[in-house]
């Protein structure tokens, strides 16, 4: 399954990429969220994916055994996943407030209207 | 030491507006206490070959460190001198303009900048200071900020004279590399290590760069006249002591290093003869009075490169001597000619015959300081320019006939000049009739300084000979070429011998060219290289705007387009240059095995995203992209990643329960596509997926140091006290960045909640937009 996934990944950014390019603002949120998604896969899949073996040390042990899954790229993804909760949020504020006092979505309008 | 009244100068010169309001049209009296210490201090240390270095970033080498060899001492004896009187008369000149406090600000940072490059021994520190005398010269050449030809000189000068320091950087660096040290000391005592080396030639140019731009030679010479602009004392102190005296130092300083070199003797020879030609011509067809003097300047400037690139013994000697004679009246003139300007109200010397009686101190001060241009016996312009005649007979080569010439010339309009200055300016018993209004002497603190460096020049052509001075000369000259320690001979008499007598002859030339020559001006340059740098600059602003237009479009796309495709383009540069990719034929054939459930999570993905792109309801979309986030927390379960998974479907789950609250609040669904067709669009995020793809497998095919993997397991339970490793390093080992982290979350709940409580505003702005719309 492991060579599926940089195909996933590239599928994902694509999407997002792409959706990005639109005018329509909740496209580019979703856009956002999609390009979110492959950066947390990419940096999760590069890193050596283990099968089944999370990251947590045996209760009788005080160290780790051979075979497990890397935490660090983990704990990294873990904070991105967080904070782009937050960016999102703030978008889709921020889209809710542009379409109430300017009244449009799209993009392009926002930039004639400065 | 050297660095704390260095800093104190700093400390002194930022302090001087605020001392303006206490000490009023006194300040620069104040002030000249500064450079009056720096001399005392110069003067009790005397010369000496220890150096002082202050680390100051160690891995680099770089360090603030001074040294008072003979050169900078000397140096640093003749600019503080000069700063004194120059700060004396600038406090009787300033308080008939505004902004005393700022002028001073600049000065005091000039003249500390000055002596921190006489003074530096380390070549990164004398470069800060090097760039520093560019920023001051730039305010104080700009002082009259209102004048726009004024902006436009000082902008001229900062960019020749900072673009120069840059390459002067380069070749600095260049250098370094090279010896393995930026002190000068060392550069000299390894200078073998540049004979022959590949990098030399650029080390060379890079450094004359510098040089040749700040001392205004040839071609980048047209800036020094329009620096004229600044004040009169600060034109006094640019043209005689330092700004582009600076240059001159510079070359003398790394004399012992590339001397030997033949590129570096070629371009000062040859740049030297042009620059001084070029300045003669242009000092006797100019008539305002501080453009003929800039103008002899550039041409004095010329003469000394020119020697050391003769390179003998005797010319180096020679170049010493004259640059002190040039210091010396050069001062004076422009002093005199700003004291004329005040006066008179007029700065055409056409209009300004005969002012003796009106102002003979000012007329004293002018005929001691042409009578040394002019190179008449007793004054040191006369020791200077038989030193320079004498030493071109003594090299008896070709060239140094063809530059025998060529002073000879240029030393016979210096005389025009000189003539220009005294006799007709100021007849003995003239009196002007044209400017009855304004003719009366100027105060003393106006008189003083130009009949203090007048009498300078003539007190040193009579003391010449005394052993202590010539010791000083003679051992200047030796740091720069050791031969020419033996060189000096600061005599008045030597007997009739070619050089009197060719001094004699530029006597009666000068002459006879000041009685014939009309005044008459002309401004048409000889030579295009300002006009080269007016193109210069308009093409860059040319090619900003352009660059401008296509790249700052302000459309989201476009910028994303861009970003996107330069990233492709690095990482194909990347792969190029590492080479060796992983065969992707390989991994590609071998046919993936995994089992029902995973292919169900592996299409589910493409299936939502594409009903996100097709559907035509919002919460048909949004739900989708719930069901892409639910797919990837799978995944992360699957490869043993549950804390991440949780994260994931929380924050999943809570996306979506905010996009449908105030999906009422939301526009309509439309779709609005890419403008310039959707095709170009799709596939530059089609290029950067696949690039994106190409990296994942690239770097999956090789192996990763995973030290850090192997740390964490080790230490989560020992030092964290955590079995959950991905746990303990979120709040223990990089708890900072967790920190980091909720502040962001902080941040955007702050921006959220105050857009969400922006009711009021809003209806009003909705109202208003109707109208418009």
């Amino acid at each position: 399954m492991e060579i599926v996934l940089p195909f996933v990944v590239g599928f994902l950014f694509t999407s997002g990429v792409y959706l990005m390019m639109h005018r329509n603002f909740i496209k580019i949120i979703l856009g956002m969220a999609l390009l979110g998604y492959a950066g947390n896969l990419f940096l999760f899949v590069i890193s050596r994916i283990t099968l089944g073996q999370p990251a947590f040390i045996p209760s009788d042990a005080e160290k780790m055994g051979e075979v497990y899954a890397d935490p660090f790229p983990q704990a990294l993804i873990l904070t991105a996943i967080v904070i782009g909760f937050g960016v999102q949020a703030f978008a889709i504020i921020l889209l809710k407030r542009t379409y109430i006092n300017i009244g449009t979505a799209n993009l392009d309008e926002l930039k004639d209207e400065d | 030491m050297i660095l704390l009244i260095l800093s104190i100068g700093l400390l002194i010169a930022f302090l001087s507006p605020s001392l303006h309001r206490i000490a009023k049209d006194n300040l620069g009296l104040l002030l000249a206490i500064y450079p009056l210490s720096f001399l005392l201090f110069l003067l009790s240390r005397g010369s000496s070959a220890t150096v002082e270095t202050h680390t100051w970033i160690e891995r680099f080498n770089i360090n603030f460190s001074f040294q008072l060899n003979e050169l900078g001492w000397l140096f640093g004896v003749l600019v503080s001198f000069f700063a004194i009187f120059i700060f004396v008369y600038a406090s009787k000149y300033m308080s008939y303009y505004k902004g005393a406090g700022r002028f001073f600000l600049a000065l005091c940072m000039f003249f500390t900048a000055m002596m921190g490059i006489v003074l530096s021994e380390n070549l990164i520190s004398l470069f800060l200071f090097w760039e520093m005398t560019s920023f001051s010269s730039f305010l104080l050449i700009g002082f009259f900020h209102e004048d726009e030809s004024s902006r436009r000189s000082a902008m001229q000068s900062m960019v020749i004279t900072v673009g120069g320091g840059l390459f002067f950087l380069l070749g600095v660096l260049l250098l370094g590399h090279v010896v393995g040290s930026y002190e000068i000391r060392d550069v000299i005592a390894q200078k073998d290590l540049l004979i022959g080396h590949s990098f030399t030639p650029y080390i060379v140019g890079l450094i004359l760069m510098g040089a040749m731009t700040k001392s205004a030679q040839f071609p980048f010479h047209f800036w020094l006249p329009n620096a004229m602009a600044a004040p009169t004392p600060v034109s006094a102190f640019l043209h005689s002591a330092t700004m582009v005296k600076a240059g001159v130092f510079l070359v003398m300083r790394m004399y012992p290093a590339l001397g030997w070199n033949e590129i570096f003797t070629t371009v000062l020879l040859l740049s030297g003869a042009i620059t001084m030609l070029l300045g003669a011509w242009r000092s006797v067809v100019r008539l305002e009075l501080k453009a003929i003097l800039a103008n002899t300047t550039i041409s004095a400037l010329g003469i000394i490169m020119m020697f050391l690139g003769l390179g003998t013994a005797k010319a180096i000697a020679a170049a010493v001597v004259f640059l002190f004679a040039h210091a010396f009246y050069k001062a004076t003139l422009f002093l005199v000619a700003g004291n004329v300007i005040k006066a008179k109200k007029d700065k055409n010397i056409g209009n300004l015959a005969g002012n003796f009686k009106d102002m003979p101190q000012t007329g004293l001060a002018s005929w001691l300081g042409a009578l040394s241009m002019a190179g008449m016996i007793p004054f040191l312009g006369f020791l200077g320019k038989e030193l320079l005649y004498g030493s071109a007979f003594e090299a008896g080569s070709l060239i140094a006939y063809i530059l025998l010439g060529a002073t000879f010339i240029s030393s016979a309009f210096f005389v025009v000049v000189a003539l220009r200055f005294s006799w007709y300016l100021f007849k003995p018993g003239s009196q002007d009739t044209g400017h009855e209004l304004n003719s009366k002497e100027l105060p003393f603190g106006l008189t003083l300084s130009p009949l203090v460096f007048s009498i300078g020049g003539l007190t040193l052509g009579l003391i010449g000979s005394l052993a202590f001075v010539q010791d000083k000369i003679a051992a200047m000259a030796g740091t720069i070429l050791p031969e020419a320690f033996e060189k000096v001979d600061l005599g008045l008499w030597h007997g009739i011998n070619g050089a009197l007598i060719l001094s004699i002859i530029t006597l009666i030339v000068g002459f006879l060219l000041f009685k014939n020559l009309n005044m008459r001006e002309s401004k048409r340059p000889v030579v295009g290289s300002e006009k080269s740098y007016f193109a210069f600059l308009s093409n860059m602003n040319k090619l900003a705007s352009f660059h401008y237009q296509q790249m700052q479009t302000g459309y989201l796309r476009n910028y994303l387009g861009v970003t996107l495709l330069f990233l492709v383009v690095m990482i194909g540069v990347a792969v190029y240059i590492v080479g060796q990719p992983a065969p992707l034929n390989e991994i590609l054939t071998v046919p993936p095995e995994y089992p029902f459930y995973q292919q169900v999570i592996i299409l589910s993905i493409p299936i939502a995203v594409g009903i996100i792109f097709f559907t035509n309801s919002r919460v048909k979309a949004i739900i989708t992209l719930g069901i892409v986030g639910f797919s990837l927390a799978l995944i992360f379960i699957y490869y043993g990643a549950p804390d991440v998974a949780i994260t994931q479907l929380l924050v999943e789950t809570l996306t979506v329960v905010f996009f449908v609250i105030i999906l009422h609040k939301l526009p309509e669904f439309k779709t609005f596509a890419p403008k310039y067709g959707n095709v170009g669009y799709f596939v530059i995020s089609l290029i950067f997926g696949l690039a994106m793809t190409y990296v994942m497998i690239q770097v999956m095919y090789f192996d990763i140091p995973d030290t850090l993997k192997g740390y964490f397991g080790e230490a989560s339970y020992l030092e964290g006290k955590g079995k959950n490793i991905v746990n303990v390093i979120l709040v223990d080992f990089r708890a900072l960045d967790t920190m980091g982290e909720i502040a962001v979350l902080a941040i955007a709940a702050t921006g959220v909640i105050s857009m969400l409580r922006l009711k009021d505003h809003s209806e009003l702005n909705k109202s208003s937009n109707k109208k418009v719309s």
